[in-house]
């Protein structure tokens, strides 16, 4: 029943894309982001969907996972969709009863969807090929370097590491306890909403007590350690950056040129875009 | 109610890079009233078994039948009858725990049955009556109670639906050596007093051997043994290859026998051992 949600889910297949920095994913994420919003046309669109079908190509993750990140917000996309139809002032082209549909709402409509659904890609694709570990790791890397954070970088890593971490661990639980309720007879699949909504206290009880007592054992087992996060504490495991990320940043340099270059050049536009 | 397995294999999270085989082609029958140890390694996939033989989780192939009905070819209604037959306490079940009391709790399964309130008023003191709890816990809150309290609990809140087979997964996990007598003793009485025919799952040959009447050995998924403990712990090497190991008092009678082969090879546990050691030494040379 959880096997919709690709944030956090790691794919492992040991492509190139895997191998690089997490420090380097995240920017290059980031970058591509940006660029999604720096493109004003449909041909920088196309550069950037070709971009991100090759990244995906030679991350040997199959489309389909990265398109599943897509699912939940179909609803997203096509609520903006339809008021950037209505809502753009401009050019009409039809009218239903009192609305009208403008050229250059269709346009709006089309770009933002593109924007959004490259923008899911390109973050599943990062999350998919990067370990929450090495995610959070690069995130605080990336958070020391923002003045007055630097304070916190260790603490806030070190939160997000562990809630990724029992992410899963909670998932399990919760399908467990579901399980073992259905055993007793429980059924949360009939009845009116009341009746559904009171269905859901045999396992959301267990699955509190259960996750606090999980922090409980968590935060003795640390203090036992003398955990004592931020200054002076070295890591086990150092990012490194290699050879591949400096081919990462000269490839993604090559795709910005052609991004910028897009607005830029004379191509033709077809209808509703010119 | 005698309990078939055809053919069962599960294979979790198919066709991801997750894909792990969990049970490769099981077929056994169980016959009604009898005792059944389901043992194995860590991982070799006993739990995924059990879940099979109630309906909550669906076989990648093969199928379960129970008095010859197909478990997963039902209508959802009387695959849900079929589950009322087939009791099964999960592994750590006090986890499971939710209501205020430990009457309301025991009480869920009942409930969920649609009885009326005097049969399961009956039931829930008889339940918590067999696994060896006082009636004074019954207002109590569960989450008062200690672990092995708590265990029983979570089994009465199954038993007290009656079914007609009972499946315990690691029912001994993680309580003292007193604490797992008592439990072991009161599934025996159970089985005893109830007629239920009861699959019990255990990665100790000790608790097993003492009480089951065949014994299902899985490795890595596949059934290696199905048989009575004392032609399966007459297989010690191969037992011993899939880290599992007989009673440690049967090493103590192999050795024995190789000086007085009148000791029966059939002894597992330590008040047999006992007796046979007495009977062939003459009971007079106490040591
Ligand atoms: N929900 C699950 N998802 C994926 N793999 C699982 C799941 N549950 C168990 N497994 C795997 O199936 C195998 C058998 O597990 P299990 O039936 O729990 O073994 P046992 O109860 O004998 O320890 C193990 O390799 C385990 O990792
Ligand atoms: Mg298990």
């Amino acid at each position: 029943m959880f096997k919709d949600i690709t944030i956090g889910q790691y794919y492992p297949t040991g492509s190139v894309i895997h191998r690089l920095d997490p420090r380097t994913k995240l920017l290059l994420t980031f970058g591509f982001i940006v660029l999604l919003f720096v493109a004003r046309n449909l041909w920088g669109y196309l550069v950037a969907a070709v971009f991100i079908t090759v990244v995906v190509l030679v991350s040997k993750i199959p489309f389909s996972y990265v398109l599943r990140g897509l699912k939940g917000i179909i609803f997203i996309i096509c609520l903006t969709m339809i008021l950037n139809v209505f809502m753009t002032p401009g050019e009409a082209v039809a009218k239903i009863g009192f609305l009208t549909i403008t050229k250059e709402g269709i346009a709006v409509s089309v770009y933002m969807a593109v924007r959004l659904i490259l923008l899911v890609a390109g973050t599943s694709v990062m999350t998919l090929a990067t370990t929450p570990m090495d995610l959070t790791d690069g995130m605080e890397y990336g958070l020391r370097l923002i003045p007055g954070f630097k304070r916190f970088a260790h603490e806030l890593s070190m939160m997000m590491s562990i809630a990724l971490r029992f992410i899963p661990t909670l998932m399990e639980e919760t399908d467990k306890i579901i399980k073992a309720q259905k055993a007793r007879g429980a059924d949360f699949e009939s009845g009116n909403l009341v009746a559904r909504a009171k269905a859901l206290v045999p396992i959301m009880v267990p699955l509190f007590v259960s996750a606090f007592r999980r922090a409980d054992e968590l935060a003795t087992a640390m203090e036992a350690r003398c955990y004592r996060g931020g200054e002076n504490r070295t890591r086990m495991k150092v990012l490194k950056m290699t050879s591949l990320d400096a081919w990462a940043f000269v490839v993604f340099a090559l795709f910005t040129v052609v991004i910028i270059a897009m607005n830029h050049l004379p191509l033709p536009l077809p209808f509703p875009f010119n | 109610m005698a309990l078939e397995i055809k053919q069962l294999s599960h294979i979790y999270s198919k066709g991801s890079p997750f894909e792990s085989v969990a049970l490769k082609d099981i077929d056994a029958v169980i016959e009604t009233g009898e005792f059944i140890g389901l043992i194995g390694h860590t991982g070799s996939g006993k739990s995924t078994l059990i879940q099979h033989l109630n309906g909550i989780l669906k076989p990648t192939s093969g199928t379960v039948c129970i008095d010859g009905k197909d478990v997963f070819a039902q209508k959802k209604k009387d695959m849900i009858a079929l589950r009322h037959a087939v009791g099964l306490v999960f592994q750590y079940p006090e986890h499971q725990l939710f209501e205020e009391t430990v009457y309301k709790d025991v009480a869920f399964g009942p409930k969920n049955l649609k009885l009326d309130e005097k049969t399961i008023d009956r039931r829930v003191r008889d339940a918590v009556t067999l696994v060896g709890l006082p009636e004074t816990v019954l207002d109590k809150s569960p989450f008062s109670l200690s672990g092995g309290q708590m265990r029983r609990v979570a089994i009465a809140g199954v038993v007290a639906m009656e079914p007609q087979i009972l499946i315990l997964d690691e029912p001994t996990a993680g309580l003292d050596p007193h604490g797992r007598d008592e439990i072991l003793r009161e599934i025996k009485k159970l089985h005893a007093e109830k007629k239920m025919t009861v699959i019990l799952v255990s990665h100790s040959m000790e608790d097993i051997s003492r009480i089951a009447d065949r014994i299902l050995v899985l490795h890595q998924g596949e059934k290696v043994f199905f048989d009575t403990p004392a032609a399966v712990f007459r297989e010690v090497e191969t037992l011993e290859k899939i880290g599992l190991a007989a009673p440690e008092i049967s090493y103590l009678i192999k050795r024995l026998r190789v000086k007085y082969p009148e000791i029966p090879d059939d002894i597992f546990t330590v008040e047999d051992a006992a007796a046979a050691i007495d009977h062939v030494l003459g009971g007079g040379r106490r040591v």
